[in-house]
């Protein structure tokens, strides 16, 4: 949740205030996306969710817990154990396989090897990659790519996952698949989305949509059940 | 409810830091790989340095024990045993404080000790124990050499030249001081009876214009004051490398020389030991069974010419090797910095998902002193490879300060040499690569994920 929420980069007459006094709330288990023009403010927003970024003025609570008082360690724990993120540009790590991307956080999680690999394998199952456990990154489609980006962010079982573009540079099909395992674990394990995007296909799918321009949330509508993966606009 | 004792949280505690540790390194292995023709110009580098390191050393290495053995094995033996205070005062009359081989303190001990018979006295009381034997009962000394030595003219026609002279037992010497390299003739028994020889230093025979067979006038005094002579025959002319023993020393039978000055002592002891290590336990045991004389390490007695040297050339060597760092860490500074940077975005995103900075700090570290210990190992490979082809044949070395012949060095590599070609480089990458991971470390999740777009 955050409250007058302002943020800007730069200093003096370089300054530029890119999100000025937004209040946004975001649910559990809802899929919520955040859209509007380039310059807007969604990525900085996303980075202040994800607790990234501290706010510089404003207020950000997570889980009740109001994210200035704390400490850096605390931050790391939470993105950790409650956060998960995924980028457009996947940052796999290159020299690992799909299984070892996917379980790299799951010993910092207290996970033996044995419950690492099994969970994988079932985080690897939802995404459809379970064929592609042992292959390097660079074997792998963009689609396929990005979704082993997300079984990385969704292995830890985090209750937010905070995409930025996630669908950006994929074709339909693929991001159909995407957005399929974002709605199966939002509707099976209650995970919550926010995500950036410009990509209407995907607005679609999300059950409330805030509207940035210009540093301000100029808009916030909220729909009914999500519509399925695949079907046409 | 059970308590987990300590033991057991310990236990697993050390487990947990060993798979953290093995999994940095696992992922430090397979992060190395990533570009293989920037790992492949870093390990070279590194390389390079470890290489050069190791060869340096050993070459280092090679001249300072050319440097010791010639000091041992020419003039000093492993070290030397004399009149106590000798060496620290100036005496008139020197041989009134020489060695009375024959008059030592009533033998305590003994039976069945082996001992060879004394041939530096004419006579031993019964019962009376030498210095020489006492010398011989310490079980590191192979071998002990009495001598005298003594200041004298040598004549040749119408040229008188002043030398410095020593009597030594040849027969004796010659296993052990192998390094006197003779130019012409031999050792003082090799023309006929050695009491009647004389061996010289090239340039003192090339002044008095002296040629093997040709005889030799001594001229001494007596240690009553009276002028001796005696005729002797070059048997020998040698060239040590050292210019002030080749211009000065002449040496001739112990006898001889002891009847030239008329006197039945000796002036010192050298002493042959199993290797320069066993010194301690030499002087030690001597300080106990033999309070009346000092007992000094040939480095300590020719210090200008050998400790000096070492000391000079560790010198040189301690600059070198950090200047060859230096280049090391100058040469793969930059290719780690570009390697780090590039991956900015991966690590934002490792960052973003809860990984930590000291965990991203430890395992860029692990991967470059990773990268070192390589580089390290490829070097000593190079060293050695190189060690037994292209240097199998020596090095040829012009004559070094002091010293008049040419010589050939022999790489000699020492394993601490190794641990040392390993770990330097190794440290000298990881510091290299501290900055850079610093400077990664640092930024903030947003810049290191904008870095890369």
């Amino acid at each position: 949740m955050t409250e007058d929420l302002h943020f800007a980069y730069g200093e003096g007459a370089a300054r530029a205030e890119v999100l000025k006094g937004i209040d946004l709330r975001v649910e559990a288990g809802v899929m919520t996306c955040l859209v509007g023009p380039s310059g807007s403010g969604k990525t900085t927003l996303l980075n202040i969710l994800g607790l990234l970024e501290p706010p510089q003025k404003g207020r950000v609570s997570f889980v009740g817990r109001d994210v200035r008082n704390l400490t850096e360690r605390e931050l790391e724990d939470l993105r950790l154990r409650e956060l998960g993120f995924v980028f457009q540009a996947f940052f796999l790590l290159p020299t690992l396989t799909v299984i070892e991307n996917t379980t790299y956080f799951l010993p910092s999680l207290g996970l033996s090897r044995g419950e690492a690999r099994d969970r994988g394998m079932e985080t690897l199952a939802r995404v459809g990659l379970v064929d592609h456990a042992h292959k390097l990154p660079r074997e792998l489609s963009g689609g396929q790519r990005q979704r082993v980006a997300i079984a990385r962010a969704l292995a830890k079982r985090p209750k937010v996952i905070l995409a930025d573009e996630p669908t950006a540079n994929l074709d339909r099909d693929t991001s159909d698949t995407i957005v399929s395992a974002f709605q199966e674990l939002r509707e099976k394990d209650g995970v919550s989305f926010v995500f950036s995007t410009h990509d209407h296909h995907l607005l679609s799918y999300a059950q409330r949509v805030h509207m940035l321009h210009q540093g301000r949330l100029v808009s916030s509508e909220g729909r009914g059940a999500a519509r399925a993966p695949g079907a046409e606009d | 409810m059970d308590q987990p004792n300590s033991s057991t949280a310990s236990k697993a505690y050390k487990i947990h830091i060993g798979v953290t540790i093995t999994t940095w390194v696992h992922l430090a292995w397979r992060s190395l790989f990533r570009n293989k023709r920037r790992t492949f110009a870093s390990l070279c580098t590194v390389a390079f340095g470890a290489a050069g390191l190791l060869i340096y050393q050993g070459f280092n290495e090679g001249i300072m024990n050319q440097y010791r053995e010639n000091t041992i094995r020419v003039r000093y033996g492993h070290g030397q045993v004399f009149p106590k205070g000798y060496l620290q005062k100036k005496f008139e009359e020197p041989w009134k404080v020489w060695l009375e081989n024959a008059l030592q303190s009533p033998q305590s001990s003994g039976a069945g000790e082996a001992t060879e018979p004394d041939v530096s006295t004419t006579s031993v009381a019964p019962g009376v124990v030498t210095i020489e034997e006492k010398l011989r009962r310490i079980p590191e000394v192979q071998e002990v050499f009495p001598r005298v030595s003594f200041y004298a003219f040598l004549m040749k026609g119408g040229v008188t030249l002043a030398g410095r002279g020593e009597g030594v037992l040849s027969e004796r010497e010659s296993k052990f001081f192998s390094a006197m390299n003779f130019v012409a003739g031999g050792d003082l028994g090799s023309q006929g009876d050695a009491r009647t020889g004389l061996i010289l230093g090239k340039g003192l025979a090339d002044s008095l214009n002296v040629k093997v067979g040709e005889p030799l006038t001594i001229l001494s005094q007596t240690v009553n004051g009276q002028l001796n002579g005696v005729e002797l025959a070059v048997t020998g002319i040698f060239h040590t490398g050292s210019k002030e023993f080749d211009d000065t020393f002449f040496r001739m039978e112990l006898p001889t020389a002891q009847s030239l000055i008329d006197t039945q002592r000796v002036e010192l002891f050298s002493l042959a030991t199993g290797g320069v290590e066993d010194w301690p336990k030499v002087a030690a045991a001597i300080r106990e069974t033999l309070p009346e004389v000092d007992a000094e390490p040939f480095d300590e007695l020719d210090k200008v010419y050998y400790r000096n040297a070492v000391e000079f050339l560790d010198a040189q060597f301690a600059f070198i090797r950090s200047i060859m760092l230096l280049i090391v860490a100058l040469g793969i500074f930059n290719t780690i910095a570009t390697g780090l940077f590039e991956r900015a975005g991966e690590v934002g995103a490792l960052r973003a998902n809860g990984e930590s900075r000291r965990r991203v700090f430890a395992i860029l570290s692990v991967e470059s002193a990773l990268l070192g210990l390589l580089g390290g190992l490829l070097g000593i490979a190079v060293a050695v490879v190189l060690n037994a082809t292209l240097l199998a044949q020596g090095i040829p070395m012009p004559p070094g300060p002091g010293i008049t012949r040419q010589f050939l060095i022999f790489l000699e590599i020492q394993p601490a040499h190794f641990a040392q070609a390993l770990l330097l480089p190794a440290i000298t990458t990881l510091l290299a690569s501290i900055m850079p991971i610093r400077r990664l470390v640092k930024m903030s999740i947003p810049q290191l994920l904008r870095a890369n777009l």
